[in-house]
């Protein structure tokens, strides 16, 4: 039944029920009016008999009694009852009067009799109470007993009404009842149905309630289980730990089945651990702990090897696996699992809330294993997985307070591999990658476990050895590196062969801080590379002085050419003649802090620093600027020669520059010589050709400086445009008249470059000898201190305006 | 009626405190007579006035010898005693008249009853009696115009 149809029948029945229940009211209430009046009849009727018959004959019983006496005094209180009586009576017609108004009439008429009679009565007593007793007794069987049998039938005749009356309103009373027992009954059978359906209708609403009720134990269920994911994912979202997060997780277990409990594991490697179990009996929880699961692929899961273990869980507990979940990472990764455990015959568990346990926990794990990997990422070089220079610091830093607590030493080693750019440049960056990744590897071979090794840079590694002696330790260390790293290292159809230099400070004797050690361990390492590499260096204060030198040069060297601190000296060259041949243009450097700093100091460092192009730019305008003003004012200038460093030729605009500077100062470029380095030749011939070509184009000319230091290729050399060859000075310094080394060297070399066409200038010439050697060979032209000594522009000025007449002896004879 | 009434309980009150008697006259409420000359009330009491002027036959109520209203009546009212008062009323039956009629009662309040059922009684009672149930139902009559509470009173 719809529910519109069951209040439609209800509005029907309960409509029906209030007509009937008004119609047996009404039939009530008229049965109740007609038993009132027939109860007022039956009133009357009795009040007839007790009342109105009684008090009548009372009277007259007591006129009797004052009727037989003769003392007045004693028939007072006869006639006083009797009056009395009579006062009630008439009472009693009153009452009649007013609960039978239609009897009124009836009343009045006994009343009238009663009155006649009672004047009869009054007037007997007056006559009895005067003493005349004969008079009273025969006026009363004349006129009183007359009077009172008259009343009597009066009485009897208004009884006799009241009784029919009393019939008929019984009769009315009957019928009345019928009727409205009728309605009653329709009255009752509909409230009845009412009563049903509502009945009925409570009970659907009942049920509904129920079933409110129960949507809202789910809603609230639902509500809480919102939650407590809220409370898990804040937890999560705060780095709480994993097993308070889990532990959170697992409570929940009996929201899945009131008996439930669960437990947890979490991916840790290869394997899944146990983390937490919770409403589970102890013993399980010792069996549980004990698993550590295998953490395979998501496809097999290691739920399959909680199937096997299964067995063993009703042997232990009584609870059997209710159900199970593996818990995946965003990737598909197995990262965890959790079981819910019940008792056998209740293992039904809801599936909502299960779901939401094993997400919660997989996010909780997934999250952890992240943190962790942040943490390690953050610590750690990605590419090799060795400790980065925070950690190592770190590490350095705890190491350095236990061995300053136990008197120990420490020893820091800097690592930088040989080369390594040229690995990169001509394998690839894969093989430079494998390579780094397995110097890691060899390095931890070589060390103890409590040692550490880090990445700190590119190809730069440190070591950190606890407990070591003496540095002989640190010695035996480096050693057992060098030769671990020197076995070659096969990458793809690559073998690579790498070398290492190694820097070594001591705690506590080279530093007592981290930063310290090391600095000084990569100051030490520097000298082990500058030494040429593939060896160790211990640290020591001498060599920190150097280096603390060198920050002063670094520093100073950056605002130099703003201040002006350079100038240009030049070293006259002469030919075999002793006449000038050419001019040297040499940097000098004086600086109010460091005084004047040797070239040889400051040159690198610039270099290093990057400052080498201004400064070679300056120099090279300086020295044009110079030559074309000295052209300008008429002078005969010989060449100038400018060295220019390999940074210089790398760069690609050189060519561009130097046009640009020959433009704007006038000066010739048939008169400017470049040197470079035989070694800056050598390690970029390919750029370095390029450019030379373009200068060649400008009409440049070139020296190849310190030739016989490097490595040329004398088929190489053969192809360069170069017109000079300047024989480094160590070879003229040991030129004697004995036919040394140096002296065969020195005729060789003049010999091959007279064979190329090529110009021979011999430098660091400061002895008569040498210079006779020199001559005596058909060296060139000649350069050194015996000749002429670098002079400032103003000097070389007043050179150049002697020089047709000035030769070298003249200078000699002068100086 | 009942300021009447209150100043005859007053005036009763104030007497007693005094150590005065009063009496009052008293007759059946149907009685329309209102006031009584002292002569015409002394005629009725001595048996001369044997009907009332509407007509009843005067029936006397007195109290027995010892009541202070029968004292009042023999002393004050119609200066006679007792025996003689017998003998007067003896005479006028002997002489073939009228007899007198004469109620002897027990009690002021048996006396008021008893006038309460004969029209054409008249009492002697004592004011104090006048607030008692079975007297207070009965008309007091004005003694020379005045009434027991008033000044001038006579039967005090």
């Amino acid at each position: 039944m719809s529910y519109l149809r069951k209040h439609v029948l209800v509005a029907v029945l309960a409509l029906a029920a209030l007509l009937a229940s008004i119609l047996g009211t009404r039939s009530l209430q008229q049965a109740i009016t007609g038993c009132r009046d027939l109860y007022r009849v039956d009133t009357i009727g009795s009040q007839m008999e007790s009342d109105l018959e009684y008090q009548a004959q009372e009277s007259r019983r007591s006129f009797f009694y004052a009727l037989a006496i003769t003392d007045p005094n004693d028939q007072l209180p006869y006639l006083y009852e009797g009056h009395a009586a009579t006062v009630q009576l008439a009472e009693a017609i009153e009452r009649l009067r007013h609960l039978a108004p239609d009897m009124t009439g009836f009343a009045d008429q006994f009343e009238r009799v009663w009155r006649v009679y009672e004047r009869e009565r009054d007037e007997i007593v007056a006559r009895l109470l005067e003493g005349d007793t004969a008079a009273a007794i025969r006026l009363d069987q004349q006129r009183g007993q007359p009077a009172f049998a008259t009343a009597m039938r009066e009485l009897r005749a208004l009884k006799s009404r009241l009784e029919v009356r009393a019939r008929q309103e019984s009769l009315q009373v009957d019928q009345t009842l019928k009727r409205s027992a009728v309605g009653l009954g329709a009255f009752v059978l509909c409230t009845l149905l009412i009563v049903a359906l509502l009945s009925k209708a409570n009970h659907d609403r009942r049920v509904a309630l129920e079933s409110l009720h129960a949507n809202n134990l789910v809603l609230a269920e639902a509500r809480r289980m919102e939650q407590q994911r809220a409370s898990v994912l804040e937890m999560v979202s705060k780095h709480a730990s994993l097993s308070r997060t889990l532990t959170e997780i697992v409570e929940m277990a009996p929201q899945s089945n009131a008996r439930a409990g669960a437990a947890i594991w979490a991916a840790a490697g290869q394997f899944l651990h146990f983390q937490v179990a919770a409403n589970l009996p102890q013993e399980l929880t010792e069996v549980l702990r004990q698993l550590s699961l295998s953490r395979t692929d998501e496809t097999s899961g290691p739920s399959g090897e909680v199937e096997v273990r299964r067995s063993v869980l009703p042997r232990t507990s009584g609870l059997e696996v209710s159900e199970s979940r593996v818990l995946h990472d965003a990737g598909g990764r197995v990262i965890g699992m959790l079981q819910v455990f019940a008792p056998g015959q209740d293992a039904a568990v809801r599936a909502n809330v299960l779901d939401q346990m094993a997400h919660l926990a997989a996010v909780g794990i997934e999250n952890t294993l992240l943190y962790e990997r942040l943490a390690f990422q953050a610590q750690h070089d990605t590419l090799t997985e060795l400790p980065n220079r925070l950690l190592f610091q770190d590490r350095v830093q705890q190491a350095l307070q236990l061995a300053r607590r136990h008197r120990k030493k420490a020893a820091l080693l800097w690592i930088d591999l040989d080369r390594y750019k040229q690995i990169n440049d001509t394998l690839g960056h894969r093989v430079g990658d494998e390579v780094l990744c397995e110097v890691g590897r060899r390095l931890k071979g070589c060390l103890r476990e409590s040692d550490t090794v880090a990445r700190v840079g590119g190809d730069e590694f440190t070591v950190l050895a606890h407990d070591v002696n003496s540095p002989a330790d640190a010695d035996l260390v480096c050693s057992k590196i060098l030769t671990a790293l020197s076995r070659p290292m096969l990458s793809g159809e690559h073998a690579v062969t790498v070398t290492a230099s190694i820097g070594v400070s001591i705690f506590p004797e080279h530093g007592q801080d981290p930063i310290a050690l090391m600095r000084h361990a990569d100051l030490a390492m520097y000298m082990a590379k500058h030494h040429g590499g593939n060896a160790h260096n211990l640290f020591s204060p001498a060599l920190g002085d150097s280096m603390h030198k060198r920050l002063q040069i670094e520093q100073e060297l950056i605002a130099a050419l703003e201040h002006g601190e350079f100038t240009l000296h030049y070293q006259p060259l002469t030919d075999r003649t002793g006449r000038l041949a050419g001019l040297e243009a040499l940097l000098r450097w004086t600086n109010a802090t460091l005084g004047r700093v040797s070239p040889a100091d400051f040159i690198p460092i610039a270099e290093e620093m990057g400052l080498i192009q201004n400064i070679g730019d300056w120099v090279l305008r300086t020295a044009c600027d110079a030559g074309a003003r000295w052209l300008g004012a008429g002078l005969e200038v010989p060449n100038i020669a400018v060295n220019v460093s390999a940074v210089q030729f790398v760069a690609k605009d050189l060519a561009s520059i130097v046009k640009r500077v020959l433009t704007s100062t006038e000066f010739p470029a048939g008169k400017l010589v470049i040197e470079i380095t035989e070694s800056a030749l050598m390690n970029n011939i390919e750029q370095t050709l390029e450019q030379m070509a373009a200068l060649r184009d400008l009409g440049v000319r070139f020296a190849i400086d310190d030739f016989g230091t490097g490595y040329s290729s004398l088929s190489q050399l053969r192809n360069l445009p170069v017109d000079c060859l300047k024989i480094d000075r160590s070879f003229v310094k040991d030129l004697d008249s004995s036919g040394s080394g140096s002296t065969t060297l020195v005729r060789g070399i003049i010999g091959l470059a007279h064979s190329l066409d090529l110009e021979v200038v011999a430098e660091g010439v400061e002895t008569q000898e040498q210079l006779t050697l020199l001559g005596a060979m058909g060296c060139d032209i000649n350069q050194g201190f015996l000749l002429f000594k670098p002079m400032p522009a103003e000097e070389i000025e007043k050179l150049l305006v002697t020089q047709p007449d000035t030769r070298v002896d003249d200078v000699l004879s002068l100086a | 009626m009942g300021r009447i009434l209150l100043t005859l309980g007053l005036l009763i009150g104030f007497s007693r405190a005094a150590g005065v008697a009063s009496f009052a006259v008293v007759v059946h409420p149907s009685n329309p007579i209102t006031s009584l000359r002292l002569r015409d009330l002394q005629a009725m009491f001595g048996g001369v006035t044997k009907q009332w002027e509407h007509g009843p036959k005067v029936v006397l109520i007195e109290r027995q010898p010892e009541s202070p209203s029968f004292r009042f009546l023999m002393g004050r009212l119609l200066n006679t005693s007792a025996s003689e008062y017998k003998r007067n009323l003896a005479s006028i039956e002997f002489k073939g008249e009228t007899p007198v009629t004469l109620k002897v009662l027990n009690s002021e309040a048996t006396a008021c009853k008893y006038m309460f059922y004969v029209p054409g009684a008249i009492a002697l009672v004592e004011t104090g009696s006048l607030s008692t149930p079975e007297c207070s139902q009965l008309k007091v009559v004005r003694i020379e115009g005045k009434l027991p509470a008033e000044d001038g009173y006579r039967l005090r």
